[in-house]
């Protein structure tokens, strides 16, 4: 795959794409391509270690999260069970977002919530999408990005090469599991956003709190791990990450896209599946939690996630 | 639209090729599309659906037999922390705890830092948690030099040089990295690991690596009033507002950690954000 050139997605040439809010990606030109950098690390390959590759799973997952795109054809999808690739890789993701909290641990949110969201397929969270694949090559700077409201085409995430490649010559990459699950979790609020009237739209960084440049800036609506919502429920049932109360803070209870990430990276990092999740994949979500939470917000969001220690233990929270 | 069989692979999947529409049937389809549809490009609207990957069989992680850590072991030793679950941190710091005075251990373990030849980001991660858990005082110039390395430029020297302008969901690694290093020598924790924290605090150009100096700094002193007083005359003006925030783990209290969350917005009502609406 490494140097394999990008599919030619639209032979026909003209093409009309429409996309609102958020930022445009193109698949850029055969030939023109960098390939991603294969390869898996030991922790994320201890992880797949957990999990049987049957195929009936792995079509479950690619019909859930609507892997059907042919750029998959470059990027692993004829070798589905090879980790090293992007499609596998995918596919490890989302067996680790159904790893996390489970029926009111302590976490923010329920991982049946986390998967309803982040599925591409049609659920209570949004309507169809699908996800594409995107060699990127002269502007590596982008890990993903969605297209909501085409006209005339199914709306859409595309998922770069920086979240699928192993560190190289040229350097560190986000190309880890941690990281991967939660921008899958992030790009579909873009769809949720969407489908519920909110603005998909990251705001322009850097701004007030937000360091990062770009469109990469968002609010952050605080609620607590387990906060009571107004109906007396928590909000690490099921279902309750789909609720959307806008009123006055703090009395509102809201998400977007980097918070969802966030919370999510929390859950992970506190009460992932001990028994099938790595420790240092649960280190990566920490502190890819942290990172999003000191750069990605407008204003302060007024907590960390673990302690600041080389090794963190895992306390177990029982069912109450 | 044309569907394309998989010619080799294991699975029964086919893929969709999308968006090869030509100008002028575009254009007719908008035309009838609009007509039948409330609106153009209008909203997909969510259903109710309770999906999830499918079955998948697990089997747990092993617990695995811990390894003995010394200079030539290292890369073994690492990769079992590597892949082993998270109940076996204790034997960890138990292996480390035996070769902690080893100043040939530290000096293998550091040998390893890089940001251009890192392994993986988890390798980093590991070898910097070791170097902190052996709270040995050689490793401080390694780890030094690691938070302040310019092989790894994060989210500031960028905008700064003007070199790349990130977007959408980015992840600063290298602030990332360097965040967990100042951590780890704020764990070591001696009076010159201090000092490093603190100048840290004042003068990293990542914003990122400054909170967490300021956290780690603050809990290897216990939080004390004292440890804040200190930290209080590096931390920049406008960063304040960072010392003392609540840590979120597995062991916290949900009450007492919502109590100082909403005690710090009560204090900063500037930093609540405005009210989510509708487009």
């Amino acid at each position: 795959m490494t140097s394999s050139p990008a599919p030619a997605l639209f032979p026909g040439g003209s093409t009309i794409l429409l996309t609102v809010g958020l930022v445009f990606s193109t698949a850029l030109a055969p030939g023109s391509a960098l390939g991603c950098v294969d390869g898996i690390s030991p922790s994320e390959s201890a992880f797949v270690g957990t999990f049987a590759c049957n195929q009936s799973d792995v079509i479950g997952v690619f019909n859930d999260y609507a892997i059907t795109d042919e750029s998959w054809q470059a990027a692993g999808l004829q070798d589905d069970c090879n980790a090293n690739l992007p499609f596998a890789k995918v596919v490890n993701a989302v067996v680790f977002i159904g790893l996390g909290p489970h029926l009111q641990l302590g976490g923010f949110h329920d991982t049946i919530d986390y998967l309803n969201e982040s599925r591409s397929t049609r659920s209570a969270y949004h309507g169809d999408f699908y996800l594409r694949f995107v060699q990127q090559g002269a502007t590596p700077s982008m890990e993903a990005d969605s297209e909501t409201g085409r006209l005339l085409a199914e709306d859409r995430t595309n998922l770069h090469c920086l979240i699928f490649n192993m560190p190289s010559a040229a350097g560190v990459s986000a190309g880890f599991l941690a990281e991967r699950a939660a921008v899958i979790v992030h790009e579909a609020w873009h769809h949720w956003q969407h489908a519920h009237g909110m603005s998909s739209e990251h705001a322009n960084g850097p701004t007030g709190n937000c360091t990062a440049s770009g469109a990469a800036c968002d609010f952050y609506y605080y609620h607590a791990p387990d906060s009571r919502l107004p109906d007396g429920s928590l909000s690490s049932q099921i279902g309750k990450l789909n609720v959307n109360i806008l009123d006055q803070p703090p009395n509102n209870y809201s998400h977007t896209a980097y918070q969802v990430m966030v919370e999510f990276s929390s859950d992970m990092a506190n009460f992932a599946n001990p028994d099938l999740v790595p420790f240092a994949v649960r280190l990566e979500a920490m502190k890819v939690g942290n990172v999003h939470i000191s750069q990605n917000f407008i204003a302060v969001v007024p907590y960390t996630i673990g302690t600041p220690v080389p090794f963190p233990k895992i306390f177990e929270r029982q069912n109450p | 639209m044309r569907r394309q069989a998989l010619p080799k692979g294991k699975g029964s999947v086919s893929t969709k090729p999308r968006g090869n529409l030509d100008l002028r049937s575009a254009l007719a389809w908008a035309l009838v599309i609009c007509l039948a549809l409330p609106g153009c490009a209008g909203r997909v609207r969510p259903a109710p659906g309770n999906g999830s990957p499918g079955g998948f069989s697990y089997q747990p992680l092993p617990t695995q037999p811990p390894v003995a850590l010394s200079a030539a072991s290292v890369d073994k030793f690492v990769y079992w922390v590597l892949t082993m679950k998270s109940i076996q941190v204790d034997d960890v710091i138990k292996q480390i705890a035996l070769v902690a005075s080893d100043n040939s251990v530290v000096d293998a373990v550091a040998s390893r830092l890089s940001f251009t030849q890192p392994g993986s980001v988890d390798h980093q991660l590991i070898y910097l948690s070791v170097l902190g858990q052996m709270r040995n005082e050689r490793a401080l110039g390694p780890l030094r030099d690691y938070v302040n390395s310019t092989a790894c430029p994060v989210n500031e020297d960028l905008r700064e040089t003007g070199s790349v302008s990130r977007a959408s969901t980015v992840l600063d690694v290298c602030a990332m990295l360097k965040s967990h290093a100042i951590n780890m020598i704020s764990y070591i924790n001696t009076a010159a690991a201090q000092e490093i924290a603190l100048q840290v605090v004042a003068n990293h150009p990542s914003k990122s690596v400054r909170i967490s100096a300021i956290d780690s700094f603050l809990y290897n002193s216990g939080d004390s009033p004292e440890a804040i007083q200190v930290v209080s005359r590096y931390v920049r003006p406008e960063e304040r507002i960072f010392i003392g925030l609540p840590r979120l783990d597995s062991s916290t209290s949900l009450q007492e950690f919502d109590r100082r969350v909403e005690q710090f917005y009560r204090d900063h009502p500037e930093q609540l954000p405005p009210s989510p609406r509708k487009e």
